[in-house]
């Protein structure tokens, strides 16, 4: 159950939960801090993988975010409701808007738009894997590698849970195109790699999981 | 009053000198403690490359990432200065794995599939370890700007006792390593792949390992040899390690440290009759990149994904499809793939 709840999360954050399940989502958050919580979380998480903040940031950044969002008027219990029309689309771009802005503030980068995975599915027809953009550029300032003994573990373990959750939303068509060349790639670079026999255990795990 | 003023000049300058003299010193023991331990960090990791190289041992080993656990047995012989090796999953589908040398040979029993490759990469630390000093001054830029490395204490694997080395990246382009070292052997007992965030990506751990003298030939046979079933065979396409073919495309933002190994055509999907793509590979001496393209299929992928230690980002451009996938994190493999274009006055391959 709390899987699902997570995938959702998850899925959520990337632009790739349907509308109907996003708006009961969102009214879920409204109601849980837990779930506020967790959700900032995955919104930094999501941000530090597509863009490189290091997720050694630590729970103090999600942290912030999650107190910016809680300071948004949108998702506070007993809001007058608008619209049932409007209810689908305007949580999900509050909810972007003021993960934007909470993430700009704390971090100091200028935030492009973004469009989601799934809009440029619709439009160009790929099996988008994530939320990414070629518009992002990749030249944005980048944090220096923080000291494992800084690592916030919660952050880190959730961004492993998360990266899992996405791989499983993946088409299984693409799923199994990405695993060939993961293993190609280990077959093909196994004596570069501390000659161990790692490569060898990653190919297994891959095509035992697949 | 003036004897005593020179006096208390005098004593000062002294004083000034004995402490300017103990710092130098404790600078200088701690610089030498520094370069001592750099030093045999250097010599555990020097010793366990070759212990993997040329060791014969069998063991049982656990590797998880995510959720994902295998246990595996794997047989390791040396003979006549070639290097065999069997890994057979005890847990979940059937899949085996026989390496002799370079040539690995995949196989799936249940599915009557075998399917052979060819690893086209230098052993890792040639050239830190090669004893050829102009080998060994690059290698000193190798320690010193894309990994470090850290002595740590003894730990236990495997009910054997082990020497603790951390390799370090220095940014942010690649993973770290925490290894745990067998005293007595040499082996790599234990490996974690840390991330950025000092998270384990993917670990390794010998729950048991034995190094006898010999290994006989029929440990290393695979289980089931069927002669009576059709077997789907794809044999290792022919490479050479190190070939460098003409290519298209070019990158133009890549990551410190990472020199292209190799650039050649290969088959795709299992060599099932997809097609060939164009294969880049790339090695900063441990972390390795490979970079596919080949004309846009069906089914593009956009974006990126991880799986375990391994990051893949993918874009279309100009009809093609390409994909980077590595033990980096995700900004390396973003990075190759979005600074890839087509050379001007060239079309694509």
């Amino acid at each position: 159950m709390r899987d699902g709840l997570n995938e959702q999360l998850s899925a959520l954050v990337d632009g790739e939960l349907r509308e109907d399940e996003a708006a009961l989502l969102l009214r879920q958050l409204g109601r849980s801090e837990e779930l506020k919580a967790r959700f900032a979380r995955y919104c930094l998480i999501s941000d530090a993988l597509h863009r490189n903040l290091s997720v050694a940031t630590g729970s103090d950044l999600a942290a912030r975010v999650a107190r910016a969002l809680e300071d948004e008027p949108s998702y506070g219990v007993g809001q007058h409701r608008p619209a049932r029309g409007r209810l689908l689309l305007r949580p999900v771009a509050g909810m972007a808007l003021a993960v934007t802005g909470a993430l700009a503030m704390v971090t100091m980068w200028p935030q492009p738009s973004q469009e989601t995975a799934s809009t440029r599915a619709e439009n160009e027809g790929v099996i988008a894997a994530a939320q990414e953009t070629p518009q992002q550029s990749h030249q944005r300032p980048i944090e220096a590698v923080d000291a494992p003994e800084r690592a916030a573990p919660s952050v880190a373990v959730e961004t492993a849970a998360r990266s899992q959750l996405q791989w499983k939303r993946l088409d299984p068509q693409l799923q199994r195109q990405l695993t060939d060349y993961l293993i190609k790639h280990s077959e093909r670079s196994a004596t570069g790699q501390m000659d161990t026999a790692l490569p060898y255990m990653r190919i297994i795990g891959y095509e035992a999981g697949q | 009053m003036k004897r005593a003023n020179e006096s208390r000049a005098g004593r000062r300058f002294w004083l000034g000198a004995l402490v300017c003299w103990a710092a130098c010193l404790s600078l200088g023991t701690q610089v030498q403690a520094d370069a001592n331990e750099g030093q045999a960090a250097q010599a555990l990791l020097q010793r366990m490359t070759h212990a993997v190289r040329f060791t014969n041992y069998v063991g049982v080993c656990v590797y998880r990432f995510g959720d994902n656990l295998q246990t595996i047995r794997i047989v390791h012989q040396v003979k006549n200065g070639h290097r065999h090796e069997r890994l057979v999953s005890l847990n979940g589908p059937e899949r085996e794995i026989i390496r002799a040398d370079a040539q690995t040979t995949r196989i799936h029993p249940s599915e009557h599939f075998i399917a052979q490759n060819l690893a086209l990469l230098n052993t890792p630390f040639d050239t830190a370890f090669s004893g050829d000093p102009a080998r060994a001054a690059a290698a000193e830029g190798f320690w010193d700007n894309i990994y470090s490395l850290e002595l740590l204490g003894p730990d236990r694997v495997a009910g054997r006792e082990a020497r603790r080395l951390n390799i370090v990246p220095l940014d942010h382009f690649r993973y770290g390593y925490r290894l745990w070292i067998d005293e007595r052997s040499g082996l790599l007992l234990r490996s974690d792949l840390i991330d950025e965030a000092g998270a384990s990506l993917e670990q390794i751990m010998f729950t048991a390992i034995e190094t006898p003298d010999t290994i006989p030939d029929q440990w290393l046979e695979p289980t089931r040899s069927d002669e009576a079933t059709t077997w789907h065979r794809v044999h290792a396409p022919r490479m050479q390690p190190g070939t460098i073919m003409a290519s298209a495309w070019r990158i133009d933002d890549l990551p410190k440290g990472f020199k292209l190994a190799f650039r050649g055509r290969q088959p795709v999907q299992g060599g099932r009759g997809d097609g060939f793509v164009e294969h880049w590979l790339y090695s900063d001496g441990l972390a390795t990149v490979s970079v596919y393209i080949r004309p846009q299929g069906k089914h593009p992928f956009s974006g990126w994904s991880r799986r375990g230690a391994v990051s893949t980002f993918g874009r279309t451009l100009d009809d093609y499809q390409i994909i980077v996938v590595g033990e980096v994190p995700a900004a390396t493999v973003r990075r190759i793939g979005e600074s890839m274009s087509v050379r001007a006055q060239a079309t694509a391959p």
